[in-house]
């Protein structure tokens, strides 16, 4: 039942993606005489912020429980669900020929210099996210459910700090 | 100056007060809120209400200090410590040869510490009340600017940070500078009020704090602030 309902999610986030990215793709024109659509670096630009507008549209109308609103595990699961897919994206988004710099990237250089500390940063929010789609799919308590949610929140906050132009 | 009996004066020799008691609250709450403020934003983003709290904290200390330097007594008035840039550079010069002359307030270059970390705190906590950590909290008055602004606040607001952290080394350098080179206790005058006789003479001592006065004041302050915060258009957080 859940799995039904998750993969439902899962394609309601791909379709939301996909709409983000192909607005984002229309935006830009190709080169003249290059080939057609964008370069690798720009689609993975484009791709990992599309992926982060979803994950902040996700995830900040939770903030609320961090502040004390009381958690509904249904609606925590249905948008942990998608931000363990929107997560799962960044994967192969941070290539090394898109470390463009600003204005093309927040992405810091660091990031690529650090680079297993960064893909172990990944691998972490990814097993965050889906401890938080655990605990609310479970039904967990109110204080468990806003652990894992802080537990994420920290990474988002840890990770920007030190791989995100401030 | 400077000899031995100096770091004993205590025993022997009589205090006056200079630092009226708002003046060392405000001094030590500015300290309380400004390591506050750090601790709640390294403890993540669900202590943010705390860190607001101590935003808040620094404004109305801030703006108090402000007005202390107007209507408070007479070593809190800027225009019986702010000094001019000729006085500085000379009392520096007296610092550099290792003999400055101890002032009953503040010295000129104390004085211009005062005035960078009044302005530097007051701007920074009002930069943090317009901020978007981008992740899901927002400031109170969020809802004022848009959101290109806001990002561009808060990137001020990180940054700033870190100014205000080197503003704060040098201040407590020059406290410890005193302290082992002069024999001057500063801190111990912040807590007491009190300094030596031989620095305060009896015409420069204050004989009341008008803390009444400070209270009022206080309380006007929070009341505006508390205004400006509740007026504040809903702070809705968008990408």
């Amino acid at each position: 039942m859940t799995r039904v309902i998750a993969a439902r999610h899962i394609r309601i986030g791909a379709a939301l993606l996909g709409t983000a990215v192909a607005a984002a793709a229309h935006a830009q024109t190709a080169p003249a005489g290059g080939p057609p659509g964008p370069s690798p670096a720009r689609q993975a630009v484009d791709a990992r912020r599309a992926a982060f507008v979803l994950i902040g549209g996700n995830f900040r109308p939770l903030g609320a429980i961090l502040k004390g609103a009381p958690a509904d595990a249904a609606d925590v699961e249905k948008k942990a669900t998608r931000l363990a897919f929107l997560a799962s994206l960044l994967d192969e988004n941070f290539p090394d020929v898109s470390n463009l710099g600003q204005p093309d990237t927040k992405a810091k250089a660091d990031l690529w210099a650090n680079r297993a500390d960064f893909d172990q940063k990944l691998k972490g929010f990814q097993a965050d996210l889906a401890a938080l789609v655990k605990v609310s799919a479970d039904k967990g308590a109110p204080d468990a459910i806003k652990a894992a949610l802080v537990t994420v929140g920290q990474d988002c906050k840890g990770c920007h700090e030190k791989y995100r132009e401030q | 100056m400077g000899s031995p009996i100096d770091t004993n004066s205590d025993l022997r020799e009589g205090h006056r007060t200079v630092w009226d008691l708002p003046v060392r609250i405000f001094h030590w709450l500015l300290v309380a809120a400004f390591v506050g403020a750090f601790v709640t934003n390294k403890l993540g983003v669900a202590y943010f209400g705390w860190h607001v709290l101590c935003g808040y904290a620094v404004i109305v200390l801030v703006a108090f200090r402000i007005v202390w330097g107007v209507v408070g007594t007479r070593h809190a008035l800027f225009r019986n410590f702010v000094r001019g840039p000729i006085e500085t550079l000379r009392y520096a010069a007296s610092v550099l040869r290792g003999r400055p002359p101890a002032y009953a307030g503040h010295n000129p270059l104390g004085a211009l510490m005062v005035v960078v970390l009044l302005l530097a705190l007051g701007v920074q906590a009002i930069l943090g009340l317009f901020g978007n950590d981008e992740i899901v909290n927002v400031g109170p008055l969020y809802g004022y600017v848009s959101d290109a602004v806001s990002l561009r606040l808060t990137s001020l607001h990180r940054h700033l940070f870190y100014w205000i952290a080197a503003a704060i080394g040098i201040h407590v350098a020059a406290v410890l500078i005193h302290r082992v080179f002069h024999g001057e206790r500063l801190v111990k005058a912040m807590i007491s009020g009190r300094k030596p006789s031989h620095i305060v003479g009896a015409h420069d001592a204050i004989h009341a704090s008008r803390s009444w006065l400070a209270a009022l004041v206080v309380v006007l302050l929070v009341g505006a602030l508390a205004w400006v915060v509740e007026t504040a258009p809903a702070a809705v957080a968008s990408n």
